[in-house]
């Protein structure tokens, strides 16, 4: 019996042998950099590129590609204090240690982060190539962000969701996520203050036929129709009063169209208004200078501190009703044609003071002209210090995600109107840049991009400096870098929260499960019908 | 007798090998992309990618493993020979396990049988269906077994049996219950095992895939015992396979068989001895059954003859035309799709299968001479914008007509629905190439790489975007360019609106043209078939087309104009059956239905007949 075992023990003690060179070897080649090099003289291409931006100090590693030819690379990250990472690869995939990256970003806050990358060549010879160079901002982001990730859609949705991604590491989970055959849509969320505890989410429910609100607070969720005699459509862009005791929201008619020759789709928006739900009494509310049945009015936006209520609004250029072939009187979105004028149709930014104790609104202003940057503006931010609105500009309209040449801009708001500074973002690219957020601390944004390849949007972090200057924005780190290369899905609407959504998906789906409950009662605003 | 036996399995998968080669043909499981079938029933080919990435997410649930593996060895269905070469594997792997089960079950004499799960087999591969997974899951539950019944000692047979049975759930799902009732059927009708053990067996059979599964991992009961089998995979989309009640009951019959079968031998020898006075010839049969070699030469030429018959008469041959058609499509081997859609049974026409037909006689040059050949229907030519599309060849004719965000629609809303199968991923590749995106078909191409069938075309792809990111002298790009809407236009488009903006775009789109007059001609409009031939009379001949010409002298008689086409003339033989044709519309004797049926049974060929019944081509009535 001895005898037959001695074979297995030898194997065993043979593999733990090998095991035990392989790792000491792995781990002494990881713990140096070439002593002798060729100096290259320009930046290495890396992907994502992470070169020139200002990083939040707690974010998760930035995993990337050493983009270049070579057989072997190192890569030495740095800072003034702390100890360096080295790290070696032999495919250029560079995945560094969680721990040892947010002890130097911790310890170097407001300092720079240097990547020296060394590449081997096929001859043995390295090349070391000119630093890339971060800076690590002083202030933190929020440490999640809740995001809606799609397919390319246009008419047919399988599988979308909301999900929350903690920034500081790569942990992904779902908050609500449709499955095959669930014909569930869940459309934008909305938090109060960046706080994730309590959430209105919308979900259009093909299955049931539903569109709904979903409420959730004090980890219970229930689901609203927003429906009333007022607004014939469901609540569909929703800003919560930071009081958190009740959410604006517009209520619009759209309908997703197509053009012909490049930039296939576009969303015609052929109605829209706004109110008030609030959330004590299950009432809505509104007033004429929001919901006026001339105007279309749409994405509204609270400022931080409750007082005003922002918003876009344009003037409607085709009537309410028009006679079609059979001689009957209807809509435009019932008739399937374009409105005249649509692709001319650009958007003010205004805004209208609210008191949240008595509810009165008070006088509806314009903030900002569309004429006066030629474009129509879309979903209006305020920053949470008061001082910025960021917004979206494009061409038309008002869904900018689907135009190339949406970009984001910062308003500077002064008492004098007149002398408001408003300017693109130097954040921006030539791909659509939009669904734009503020950090709890006002120093930074995270907005959707598809600067990459004009299709799928993702989720890029700026820096906002004291004068609400941008900078060269990050993206969404991956712990596998070369994950957007293959993720066929977009990012949109990217919420940054101060910490992850407890209320879980089975409560939700409960919720949803569970027979919707209609508004209470309508206040302050004529029905659309008789306006 | 061995070498009776022997020869008996080599000419059974000599003979499925044969089959499967020259009447299923695995390839059309394969190439037969989004084929749906008259009922509505639907097949599809997921993509095999190499990339840890890939496989990860199959470890999340029992059976994943199997799964796994089943998509990857169904890739070499793209291959024929290799593809039957595939099946017969799996015939023989089935057969000879079972046999080496009956062998060691004592039962040498009925060894014969292990040829019945082969006749199952084939019974449902002839309704195209091959479930790879279920058949990975089976054989290894059969090996399992095999090497159960080697085992002597209780507690070894205890051990292996629960460990055999929690691993192999893990790794096949639902097909590994099998293994549990087998083992612990044995053991229950043994005269030498343990009844309690068996007892165990049976339990824990029934409780793995609950706690595993249900507790564990939060899946459905349903999921949990069903989860991995042939139909419920089928559903999943990693399966192939149209099902049907027939295949259904070949499938649970294969299952039903091996607990049937071992019930059987185990109470054969006692059924023999309470049978031998009140039956007493069973006995005698069984004492030749073991000596006489002519009996067994004749019933293993019985066994052959009716794996022959099975194979026969369950082949579906109308679905498998349907199947053909459908891969000649995807494959643009349009002489193919034409020679198959000539067998295509009546009623077993979809808009779809039109489409690919008339595709096919567009290619080949004889839209306008041959379409009413054929069953139309104003479906036939283009799927309605935004209404909804089923196949990657339907984006494909979008592409190549020019319309290319419609192709690029087509392709996102089937990517949404059916996820990242490859025909989708080269339409939407090759879309973004179109429109100058490079980097957004870099994303489809990057995806599709690694798929081990698939993969290499999308490498040479990246290779040549490297090169030059706009592909300028691709031919197939410069065409789709030349043609493609230059304009943007904000409008819900009609199909008629969207030809004929195409052909307005460029007046040498020769398909949109075509594509324009067949599609006036389907919706019954000659008026506007009459200008579409004007405007685009460059494209005409010398002669115009037979069904064209038709429209045209429909025109005519209604109008009383003729159109000037430029110099193309109308056949003679045309304007002569058009003669008979009105002759016969005109008979006032006829009340409308004989003279649709006048029309159908002489004229069923012509835009005549179509006009008047909304029918053409071979009909069975």
């Amino acid at each position: 019996m001895t005898r037959r075992r001695k074979p297995w023990i030898a194997l065993v003690v043979g593999s733990a042998v090998v095991l035990g060179i392989g790792a000491f070897m792995v781990a002494g080649r990881a713990a140096r950099v070439p002593s002798d090099f060729d100096a290259v003289d320009r930046l290495p291409v890396i992907s994502p590129d992470y070169v020139d931006c200002v990083i939040p100090p707690n974010i998760a590693p930035l995993n990337f590609i050493v983009a270049e030819q070579g057989t072997d690379y190192r890569v030495r990250i740095h800072s003034l204090n702390g100890d360096e990472i080295v790290l070696a690869s032999r495919s250029g995939k560079i995945v560094i240690p969680q721990s040892r990256w947010a002890e130097l970003l911790k310890l170097n806050r407001g300092g720079e982060l240097a990547f020296d990358i060394y590449a081997r060549n096929a001859d043995g010879r390295w090349r070391r190539f000119r630093a890339v160079t971060n800076t690590i901002a002083a202030e933190d982001i929020d440490p999640y962000v809740a995001y809606r990730l799609l397919g390319p859609l246009h008419h047919v949705y399988v599988e979308m969701g909301t999900y929350q991604r903690n920034i500081e590491t790569y942990d992904e989970s779902p908050i609500l996520v449709g499955s095959p055959g669930s014909q569930r849509c869940t459309n934008c969320h909305a938090f109060v203050n960046n706080r994730p505890d309590r959430l209105i989410l919308h979900v259009r429910d093909a299955g049931l036929g539903e569109l709904s609100m979903l409420l959730a607070r004090e980890g219970r969720a229930e689901k609203i129709d927003t429906r009333t005699k007022f607004n014939a459509s469901s609540a569909a862009y929703t800003s919560w009063h930071p009081s958190g005791e009740l959410a604006a929201f517009s209520a619009n008619n759209v309908t997703l169209w197509h053009r012909r020759a490049n930039q296939s789709r576009v969303v015609v928006d052929f109605d829209s208004d706004l109110a008030v739900y609030v959330v004590a009494s299950n009432s809505v509310r509104s007033t004429m200078d929001i919901a006026h049945g001339d105007y279309l009015e749409t994405y509204p936006s609270w400022s931080a501190d409750g007082k005003y209520l922002y918003f876009c609004r344009a003037k409607r250029t085709w009537p309410a009703e028009v006679l079609d072939s059979s001689g009957t009187y209807r809509s435009y979105a019932e008739t399937g044609q374009v409105p005249p004028g649509y692709e001319e149709l650009q958007y003010d930014l205004a805004r209208i003071s609210y008191d949240e104790q008595t509810g009165q609104w008070g006088e509806m202003e314009i903030v900002l002209p569309a004429k006066r940057i030629g474009r129509s503006i879309s979903a209006p931010r305020p920053s949470p210090d008061g001082r910025f609105v960021l917004f979206t500009a494009d061409r038309f309209g008002t869904f900018p995600i689907y135009a190339d040449d949406s970009d984001l801009y910062m308003l500077e708001l002064q008492t004098d109107r007149t002398r408001q500074a408003v300017r693109p973002l130097e954040a921006n690219s030539d791909g659509a840049d939009s669904w734009h957020c503020w950090s709890s601390n006002g120093r930074w944004i995270a907005f959707a991009s598809k600067r990459e390849d004009g299709l799928l949007a993702k989720i890029y972090f700026s820096y906002v400096d004291a004068d609400g200057r941008t900078c060269k924005p990050v993206l969404l780190p991956q712990k596998d870098p070369a994950f957007y290369d293959t993720l066929l899905k977009t990012y949109n609407v990217p919420e940054l929260i101060t910490g992850r959504v407890e209320i879980t998906q089975e409560q939700l789906l409960d919720a949803l499960s569970r027979p919707i409950r209609p508004v209470e009662g309508v206040s302050g605003a004529t029905p659309a019908a008789d306006n | 007798m061995r070498w009776l036996m022997r020869g008996v399995f080599v000419v059974a998968l000599g003979g499925i090998f044969h089959h499967v080669l020259v009447q299923v043909d695995p390839r059309v499981l394969f190439h037969g992309d989004m084929v749906t079938l008259a009922d509505g029933r639907f097949l599809l080919f997921p993509m095999f990618s190499r990339t840890w990435a890939f496989f990860v997410p199959f470890f999340s649930r029992p059976g994943g493993v199997a799964q796994w593996a089943g998509a990857g060895l169904s890739q070499f269905l793209a291959y024929q020979f290799v593809g039957a070469i595939v099946y017969t594997a799996v015939a023989a792997a089935i057969c000879l396990t079972t046999d080496r089960i009956i062998r060691q079950l004592g039962g040498k004499a009925h060894s014969l049988m292990a040829l019945v799960p082969a006749i199952l087999l084939l019974t449902m591969w002839n309704y195209y269906i091959f479930p790879m997974s279920d058949h990975i899951g089976l054989i290894c539950v059969l090996l399992a077994f095999n090497g159960y019944l080697r085992l002597d000692r209780l507690w070894m047979r205890a051990c292996s049996s629960v460990a055999g049975l929690i691993v192999l759930y893990y790794v096949l799902g639902a097909p590994a219950i099998l293994l549990a009732a087998l083992c612990g059927l044995l053991e229950l009708t043994h005269p030498r095992r343990s009844r309690l053990l068996g007892m165990a067996q049976l339990t824990v059979g029934a409780l793995v895939p609950y706690i595993l599964s249900v507790r564990l991992l939060g899946t459905t009961p349903a999921e949990a015992y069903l989860g991995q089998m042939a139909f419920n995979g089928y559903v999943r989309g990693i399966e192939v396979g149209v099902p049907s009640r027939t295949a259904v009951a070949a499938w649970a019959g294969l299952y039903c068989f091996y607990i049937a079968g071992l019930l059987v031998i185990a109470a054969w020898p006692v059924l023999l001895r309470t049978s031998a006075r009140s039956v007493p010839w069973l006995r005698t049969l069984a004492r030749r059954w073991r000596n006489d070699l002519m009996l067994r030469v004749i019933a293993s030429v019985a066994m052959l003859l009716l794996g022959a018959k099975v194979a026969r008469d369950t082949y579906q041959g109308d679905v498998g035309t349907v199947l053909k058609v459908f891969a000649g499509a995807v494959q643009g081997n349009w002489p193919e799709v034409l020679r198959h859609a000539g067998r295509l049974p009546a009623g077993l026409e979809t808009g779809q299968t039109s489409r690919y037909v008339n595709r096919a006689l567009f290619e080949t040059g004889r839209l306008g001479d041959r379409m009413f050949s054929f069953p139309q229907s104003p479906e036939a030519l283009l799927v309605q914008p935004y209404v909804g599309y089923q196949s990657p060849v339907e984006g494909e004719v979008l592409l190549t007509l020019g319309a290319v965000t419609h192709a690029e629609q087509a392709g996102c809303e089937l990517l949404e629905a059916w996820g990242p199968r490859p025909a989708i991923l080269r339409l939407l590749a090759r879309v973004f190439i179109a429109k100058r995106q490079p980097e957004a078909a870099r994303r489809f191409l990057a995806v599709l790489s690694s798929d081990i069938v698939q993969g290499s075309w999308a490498r040479r792809q990246l290779d040549l975007l490297a090169d030059d990111p706009q592909m300028s002298s691709d031919e197939e790009m410069r065409h789709i360019r030349s043609v493609m809407f230059t304009k943007e236009v904000l409008q819900q488009q009609s199909r008629l609106k969207l030809l004929a903006a195409l052909c307005e775009t460029n007046r040498d789109n020769r398909m949109a043209f075509e594509y324009l007059v067949a599609q006036t001609m389907l919706f019954g409009q000659p008026d506007m078939t009459a200008q579409a031939l004007y405007e685009g009379r460059r494209h005409l001949g010398h002669t115009v087309p037979d069904h064209f010409a038709e429209a045209l002298l429909v025109y005519g008689d209604l109008t009383g104009k003729r159109v000037d086409l430029g110099g193309a003339v109308i056949p003679i033989r045309v304007s002569r059956r058009a003669a008979q044709c009105f002759e016969l519309m005109r008979d006032d004797s006829l009340s409308p239905v004989a003279m649709g049926a006048a029309l159908l049974s002489r004229y069923p060929d012509s835009f005549f007949c179509y006009l008047v019944t909304g029918r053409s081509g071979r009909t069975d009535d």
